[in-house]
């Protein structure tokens, strides 16, 4: 008897899990479900200077996401969610949105068509990376040709078109600390991992931290490199000079059954600022949908 | 008659409680069965042999998180494990007199078990990260860690060690031997089976732990950890770090191979309580 | 036996014992290290935003060009929490051990243990994923009014699976440990075998069972990870059982990732919270086990 309960108690678990899994008609009534990411979060800050929220925080009810498997969980799953995600994570499990009806792909990033793309930086002391070649030659790598293509190929925008093959020093020894931003650590590691195939003796060791944690460290000199992913901002680092490594395109994102295809940066801001008085406040996909 | 329809009644009621207890036990297996389905279901067609031993460069691998996760085990095991066997038999064995003492160590011990590890690894971080100024280090997220797990042991330590019959004492007393020695050589080996099954348990927490090692082990995936004071990661933490920086594959692969993992440190341990069942039996005492 | 020998054991034996108490010693140190950091980064940060301030406000927002640090909606968020994962995990746990005690034939009880101790092995992260992908959208599509699957339910719901196997194993230890007596006189008295066991097993094994709802409470208190992935992340004051809300756990695990210098007090005083609250459940519980008479 037992027995019977368990696997009927399984099978109704199944079926509810297919069940949610399959598809269902968009209610354009429903209200907008709204994911951001945590505070720390370098995307996060980019996209609300953006839209013009600098600073601001959250909306209420909203949905803060750590990490982009939850983003990509919750738009890929409810029908009725919007979230905004760097456009190197975004999967095919998701629809991207035009914003101000351009399309966000590598092209328009780099022409500046599309409204939100954000640099990928890294910062160092000059006095520092001078005096080390080891560092000299990480730079000369990063402009190069050989980092653009891993660039683009990893969904990330290159800024330097006029790049060259890089030559090794064979005999360069040592280790690079790099550390900041977790925007920017997935790419760096994929970028670091070519680099030491060149310099066979050279170690880059990569840890995150967040952009804060880029500046000090860059600054105060516990790493070599700091890396940040929003405009670099001197009176954070007054030793420290820039050097950007990619553009990054912020996309955003509504499930695949969305019949939303273009939300304008003024909509954006709307729906992310927690000044908007209740009157004017967009809540519902009808408001937006057919508008 | 009213008593007899009261006594209908008590009896139904409590065996209708017997049904939603079975039903409740059914619950926890079907709970149970759930998330290792969801697991393997999600992980087992991501392992690759690059994921697993590859060298961590144009695509994932958990090999440092592997090493890191050996490093802090071997740490985390190897300070608590002499600290807390010794405070076990403290407590156990010299406990007659000094009775508010005791008490003392005892809470002391009882409030660090209940505190959330997340509290620990800001502890952690304050410490080891700052104060001795090591930066992220397997070091002290290890050292973190053995505080954490410090409790378990003495605890479980201390419960096989009153286990121990007092008659094997008093008989190595009577032989002449003092405390000391008794303790080493009478007490010690008599608990052994508990003591050892509680150190793989706090194994398995060591593996599972990610809270602390978050902020204090830095979460560098991509390096093989040469000495304990680099910085490094673990597979709990890997896990983490996949499913935030867009490798959900990657995040379920570690996952089934964190959890192929943990399910053999548990059935060791209930092995060796076999082991040790089937080993008393057979010289007829306990 | 020689003079010398003997005086070297002497010496052996309180050098030994010596060495016995530091070790025992050491955990207070410890608790005493951990007090002092947590205290020394929390407590200035708490008096500077003002108790009542930090405490009671409930606009959370150190990120914000006026930055705010108000943790009561998180200390509520806690509360429910804990309390709902408490009534339905303990719950369900101590079902199925009286089931295991009692209603299961012998032969099963070891395996059937065994497999739900293998839940208390699953680390937390696999259950954080597992919330995410499996109970957030079955509550968000199936049982919510609002459209929302992450919040309290959710969060609750995760946690309950995670303290079940503590609260099975305390429990059937307790049961196990109230002498047969009480049960065969039950029976013999005229109790059927389900009457003698809630009636009369049960609250005999009382101080054990409660021993393992503290557990249980803890467990639930200071997880991180699992709750993190399920409960939306949204400092606000929670009203509803689906909505994105955040417990102290969260906050700081969410902060993590920005560790500058008022960010990180801020942390550190949420934590300074979290500890004070995890010491009045162990105080009180063992407050409560000494009325009991019950040994140290």
């Amino acid at each position: 008897m037992r027995k019977n309960a368990v696997s009927s108690a399984l099978a109704l678990g199944l079926l509810g899990v297919l069940a949610a899994c399959g598809a269902r008609a968009f209610d354009a009534t429903k209200s907008i479900s709204i994911t951001t990411r945590e505070d720390g979060s370098g995307t996060k800050s980019a996209f609300m200077d953006l839209i013009g929220l600098k600073g601001q925080s959250d909306i209420l009810n909203v949905i803060v996401a750590t990490g982009t498997a939850a983003v990509m969980q919750e738009v890929g799953g409810n029908p009725y969610a919007l979230a905004y995600d760097s456009l190197g994570y975004v999967t095919s499990k998701v629809k991207k949105l035009q914003v101000d009806g351009v399309e966000v792909t590598t092209a328009n990033i780099q022409s500046g068509a599309y409204a939100l793309s954000r640099p990928l930086s890294v910062i160092y002391s000059t006095a520092t990376v001078s005096a080390s070649p080891l560092a000299t030659s990480y730079l000369r790598f990063l402009a190069s040709s050989d980092a653009q293509s891993i660039i683009s190929d990893s969904g990330y925008v290159s800024v330097n078109g006029a790049a060259t093959a890089y030559t090794a020093e064979g005999s360069l020894a040592g280790t690079l600390g790099v550390s900041g931003s977790t925007s920017l650590q997935p790419l760096m590691i994929l970028l670091a991992a070519r680099y030491e195939t060149f310099q066979t003796h050279a170690t880059v060791e990569i840890s995150g931290g967040g952009t804060g944690t880029g500046y000090t460290n860059a600054e105060n000199g516990v790493s070599t490199f700091g890396m940040i992913s929003a405009e670099f901002e001197a009176t954070k680092a007054p030793d420290c000079v820039s050097s950007v490594v990619a553009k990054d395109g912020i996309a955003v994102i509504v499930n695949p059954a969305n019949p939303l295809t273009s939300i304008s940066l003024g909509d954006l801001k709307n729906l992310f600022d927690n000044t908007e008085s209740d009157s004017t406040k967009i809540t519902t996909w009808s408001q937006l949908i057919g508008a | 008659m009213s008593d007899l329809k009261a006594f209908r009644r008590s009896r139904n009621f409590f065996a209708s409680l017997k049904i939603t207890s079975m039903v409740a036990l059914g619950l926890s297996l079907v709970a149970l069965v759930s998330i290792v389905l969801f697991v393997l279901i999600r992980g087992t067609g991501n392992i690759t042999f690059q994921l697993l031993f590859g060298r961590y460069g144009t695509s994932p691998s958990i090999w440092p998180a592997f090493l890191g996760t050996l490093l802090l085990i071997a740490v985390a095991v190897g300070a608590a494990a002499p600290i807390g066997i010794a405070s076990a038999i403290f407590l156990s064995e010299y406990a007659e007199r000094d009775f508010w003492l005791i008490r003392c160590l005892r809470i002391a011990t009882e409030t660090l078990a209940g505190i959330p590890s997340i509290v620990y690894g800001l502890f952690g971080y304050l410490v080891f990260v700052v104060a001795c100024g090591w930066g992220y280090s397997l070091l002290g997220g290890g050292l973190t860690l053995a505080i954490m797990i410090l409790p378990l042991i003495v605890r479980s330590t201390e419960e096989s060690l009153l286990a121990v019959p007092m008659a094997l004492r008093e008989g190595s007393y009577a032989l002449g031997a003092g405390k000391v020695r008794t303790i080493f050589a009478v007490v010690l080996p008599s608990a052994s089976e508990g003591i050892l099954t509680s150190l793989i348990l706090a194994m398995g927490r060591v593996v599972s732990e990610s809270a602390v090692l978050i902020m204090t082990v830095g979460m560098v995936v991509n390096i093989v950890p040469v000495s304990p004071l680099s910085a490094g990661t673990s597979l709990a933490l890997d896990i983490y770090y996949f499913a935030s920086f867009g490798y959900p594959e990657e995040a379920s692969a570690t996952a089934v191979v964190l959890l192929v993992f943990v399910l053999s440190l548990n059935l060791l341990a209930f092995l060796l309580a076999r082991l040790f069942e089937r080993k008393k039996g057979l010289h007829g005492q306990s | 036996m020689p003079i010398s020998s003997l005086r070297y054991r002497a010496w052996r034996e309180k050098a030994m014992k010596g060495l016995f108490f530091l070790s025992a010693a050491f955990s207070l140190l410890a608790l005493g290290a951990i007090i002092l950091y947590l205290f020394a980064n929390g407590l200035p940060f708490i008096a500077k935003i003002g108790f009542f301030s930090f405490f009671f406000s409930t606009t959370w927002a150190p990120l914000a060009t006026l930055p705010q640090y108000g943790i009561f909606s998180m200390v509520l968020a806690t509360l429910y929490v804990t309390a709902l994962s408490v009534a339905i995990g303990a719950g369900i746990g101590l079902l199925a051990a009286i089931c295991l005690f009692r209603f299961v034939p012998s032969r099963f009880v070891t395996p059937l243990r065994w497999l739900i101790d293998l839940l208390a092995g699953i680390p937390s992260v696999i259950y954080g994923l597992f919330g995410l992908v499996v109970i957030v959208p079955f509550i968000r599509d199936y049982v919510s009014a609002n459209g929302m699957g992450y919040g309290i339910l959710s969060a609750s719901l995760v946690l309950s699976i995670m303290i079940l196997p503590t609260m099975v194993s305390v429990s059937y230890d307790a049961l196990k440990a109230v002498s047969p007596l009480y049960y065969e006189g039950a029976l013999a008295l005229g109790a059927s075998r389900e009457e003698a066991t809630f009636k009369i097993v049960l609250p005999a094994a009382k101080s054990g069972i409660f021993a393992g709802l503290v557990l249980s409470t803890g467990r639930a208190l200071g997880e991180t990870m699992a709750v993190i992935m399920v409960i939306g992340g949204s400092p606000q004051l929670p009203v509803s059982l689906t909505e994105s809300v955040r417990t102290l756990t969260a906050n700081i695990a969410m902060g993590a990732n920005e560790l500058t210098s008022d960010a990180l007090s801020a942390l550190v005083a949420t934590g300074v919270v979290l500890f004070v609250f995890a010491l009045i459940l162990n105080l009180s519980f063992s407050f409560l086990r000494g009325k009991e008479g019950g040994h140290v």
